[in-house]
């Protein structure tokens, strides 16, 4: 049931609602957060953006699941990368600094997992955006027209939890 | 900016807010008991527990920690508790506590309500785990010393006697020992035949050599260039059989270094084989009339049990409190947790340290409550004592009523390689509700009511304990609980019904392996000595026959081996001297060899030279 309503959601956000760039950083903005692997400080301050920037935060939801999974699959890598850059002698003395100011170590920077899925999504971030986007704006004009002839989404769209989704979607204004 | 920013942002994080406000307390207070819980394996109650924001800190009225051991009582409760944090620190991630008071510490309270968890939560909580190393080791100790105690009983003893069929099922180290030392033999004489084949090969290279050097006739050479083909031959013969010296030195320093090892594990043989005797004796369950003998059969029982309850918290100290391991290389960590990269600090600090616990014991006085009030301090409770650069330290005095005291103190240091644990505890005035005299099959008796003083001192380094104890009753009063089974009972008993108080030493100890047990009372000489007056003479009968035997048995087992061990070693002595004395012989005719050629190359040159200068002035 609730991969029903998470395709269920993913689809009509895509169909609907906000302008795509809000959907595709909302989701480049969650795709920050779901590729980080504990609760960290840098997490914390993402979660604040999103609430506070005029970005879709079900696209950001969508993002973070998606990207949490590929953070467990990507793991190893991840944690390779990490131990790379934190080992990398020319930024030693910054880390040291780093490390020895308050605040700094909240956001776990020193972990290996932490320091290289960050820095993995950073990169990832404009292709993401830019990747969402584009998707965003042909989904609009080519293939929502084609999904909703589908017999599938008809079944999901009927189905009495998605009505009750839109119900409560209209009384609390959420988008 | 989101156009209904208060909305989705402001409402949201009032409400959160207000929520945590409301509910923090309750929430960590909860946290903080089922930490503990799963620390200590049984009920952690804390009452009204406030967070304070300035200083950051947090106080709570009074505090409950189940015995796991016990769960109607207390391990210890206390009054007000309060601390505050380092907000610094807190920042840095870090939990850094200046100083703990603790109020009203008391120690042994009665529950009112049971304190026991769920089976689950008990059986994987850290201190209510498996028993530790120490604990394994001293069951084994004590188990071989109080599970067969030695039978007074001389008409069972005689009648249950067989000297051959004990010799049989004795599982006899010696003989395993003796086993592996003619492996051992075999191996050294297989490697010795081996060399030996190399050295004839070379030995005959030797010989050719030595003829060569032979036929060479210094006083027939006249040529100057003769000669110094000679030399070169003779050089290249010293090289040849250096080489072959340096060869043979090499395999036989290995065969001196095993004969070496082999002798010295020979000369263990003797140890095994006492041992062996100690044990077939136990098997005969013949009484040993020596002072430990007593000890462990009036009180060794009763020892264990106590003695085991110590361990237990020795063996979770050793299990539980930290230590520092220098940062690893490359790790793969579990998935999602990643490794910690650990950068200098200046001021290094452990992720989390209690500097100081001030512990107060308070005045309380309930009616018909027995507890222990006590007051002391703890000190350097962190995570890495290498970073702290001190040990954690506690020592706790405490007495209840003025009439029963308790004086804790220990050291747990993990500064260096090996851990280094130190606890000592000392009881007095403890009044004894029972202490078991005996076991079931030799004088069931108890004590059903003495006053026991108690000194208590175990030191752990690495894998060696050394546990020391003193108990020592006063006042006290017997309960024999069956009638004298035999003389010896008879006579225990006699000594025993005039005693007022008596003291019981214990040391439990190792080296490395196995735990050693020493159990002593006061009475033990006055209890042997009338014991072996009466029935000492048929018992020293019985044990020289099980003597005789077992030496008869052993000696021919070492006979074989000594004639064994004679025939092939002295043979690889023999022909290993007979090469050296071989190759030294060969070494001195080439050294001469080369003497007399540089002597006749002197003469030559000289004769040359005269030749050369007589043909100038002719």
């Amino acid at each position: 049931m609730f991969w029903l309503s998470f395709i269920r959601k993913f689809l009509k956000i895509l169909a609907e609602g906000q302008t795509p760039k809000q959907i595709a950083l909302g989701f480049a903005l969650g795709s920050l957060i779901g590729l980080s692997p504990m609760l960290t400080l840098q997490g914390l301050l993402i979660w604040i953006i999103i609430l506070i920037l005029d970005v879709n935060i079900s696209a950001a939801i969508v993002a973070v699941t998606l990207f949490k999974i590929i953070a467990f699959i990507f793991d190893p890598a991840f944690h390779a990368f990490g131990f790379f850059i934190l080992t990398l002698e020319p930024f030693k003395d910054f880390f040291t600094t780093l490390y020895n100011v308050p605040v700094a170590p909240l956001t776990r920077f020193n972990n290996t997992l932490v320091m290289g899925s960050f820095i993995s999504a950073v990169i990832l971030f404009i292709p993401v955006y830019f990747s969402m986007k584009f998707f965003v704006i042909k989904y609009r004009e080519k293939l929502h027209e084609k999904i909703i002839k589908w017999k599938i989404y008809k079944i999901i769209k009927q189905s009495s939890m998605f009505r009750y989704y839109e119900k409560v979607k209209s009384l609390g204004g959420l988008r | 900016m989101r156009k209904r920013f208060w909305l989705v942002v402001l409402i949201p994080l009032i409400i959160f807010v207000t929520v945590v406000y409301l509910f923090i307390n309750s929430w960590i207070e909860s946290g903080i008991e089922y930490a503990a819980e799963e620390v200590v394996g049984a009920e952690v109650e804390i009452n009204n527990l406030r967070i304070g924001l300035s200083p950051i800190g947090i106080e709570w009225e009074k505090i409950q920690v189940a015995n796991p051991r016990n769960t109607w009582e207390n391990l210890f409760e206390t009054g007000i508790v309060k601390f505050s944090m380092d907000f610094g620190q807190l920042l840095r991630g870090k939990y850094i506590i200046e100083q703990i008071e603790v109020n009203e510490f008391i120690i042994g309270s009665k529950r009112k309500t049971d304190g026991a968890i769920n089976r689950e939560r008990n059986k994987r909580a850290v201190l209510a785990g498996n028993e530790g190393t120490f604990s394994e080791l001293a069951d084994k100790a004590f188990k071989k010393t109080i599970e067969t105690p030695p039978l007074f009983d001389l008409v069972k003893l005689k009648n249950g006697f067989n000297a051959d069929s004990l010799l049989k099922a004795l599982d006899m180290s010696s003989l395993k020992n003796i086993d592996s030392l003619e492996k051992d033999i075999q191996n050294l004489t297989d490697d010795w035949a081996t060399i030996k084949n190399d050295f004839e090969i070379r030995k005959q290279k030797v010989i050719e050599v030595e003829q060569q050097i032979s036929s060479i006739n210094p006083a027939q050479l006249k040529d100057v260039q003769k000669i110094s083909e000679a030399i070169t031959a003779v050089d290249n013969a010293q090289k040849t059989v250096s080489e072959i010296s340096t060869f043979i030195n090499e395999k036989s320093g290995t065969v001196q270094t095993n004969l070496q090892n082999l002798t010295a594990s020979i000369g263990n043989i003797d140890n095994f084989i006492k041992d062996d005797f100690e044990k077939l004796k136990n098997m005969a369950r013949l009484p040993s009339f020596k002072a430990g003998g007593m000890a462990q059969l009036l009180v060794g029982s009763e020892m264990y049990k106590r003695i085991k309850n110590y361990l237990y918290w020795a063996d979770a100290a050793r299990t539980n409190i930290e230590k520092y391991s220098p940062e690893p290389e490359y790790e793969y960590p579990p998935r999602m947790q990643g490794q910690d990269i650990e950068f200098p600090a200046e001021k290094k600090l452990p992720k989390f340290w209690i500097k100081n616990v001030k512990i107060s014991g308070g005045n309380i006085k309930q009616e018909g409550e027995t507890f222990i009030q006590a007051k002391g301090t703890a000190g350097n409770i962190s995570d890495n004592q290498l970073l702290t650069g001190m040990p954690l330290t506690f020592s706790l005095e405490g007495s209840e009523n003025e009439r029963r005291t308790i004086k804790l103190s220990g050291l747990f240091d993990r500064r260096k390689n090996i851990p280094y644990d130190e606890i000592s505890a000392n009881l007095s005035g403890v009044p004894v509700g029972e202490f078991n005299l005996g076991n079931s099959n030799f004088l069931p008796a108890k004590i059903t009511d003495a006053v026991m003083t108690t000194g208590f001192q175990i030191s752990l380094i690495g894998n060696k304990i050394d546990v020391n104890s003193d108990f020592y009753l006063t006042n006290l009063n017997l309960l024999f609980e069956a009638e004298p089974k035999n003389i010896v009972e008879r006579l225990v008993r006699e000594v025993l019904i005039n005693v007022k108080d008596f003291k019981v030493s214990l040391r439990l100890w190792n080296t490395g392996g196995n735990l050693d047990l020493a159990l002593a009372t006061d009475l033990d000489e006055k209890l042997m000595n009338k014991i072996s007056s009466v029935v000492g003479e048929e018992i020293n009968k019985l044990q020289s026959e099980l003597k005789r035997k077992f030496d008869s048995y052993i000696n021919a087992e070492l006979n074989k081996f000594n004639e064994m061990y004679k025939s092939k070693i002295s043979a690889i002595q023999n022909q290993l001297g007979a090469y050296n004395i071989l190759l030294s012989d060969k070494i001195n005719i080439i050294d001469n060899k080369e003497e007399e050629l540089l002597a006749q190359l002197e003469k030559a040159k000289k004769g040359f030279l005269e030749d050369k200068i007589k043909s100038i002035f002719k």
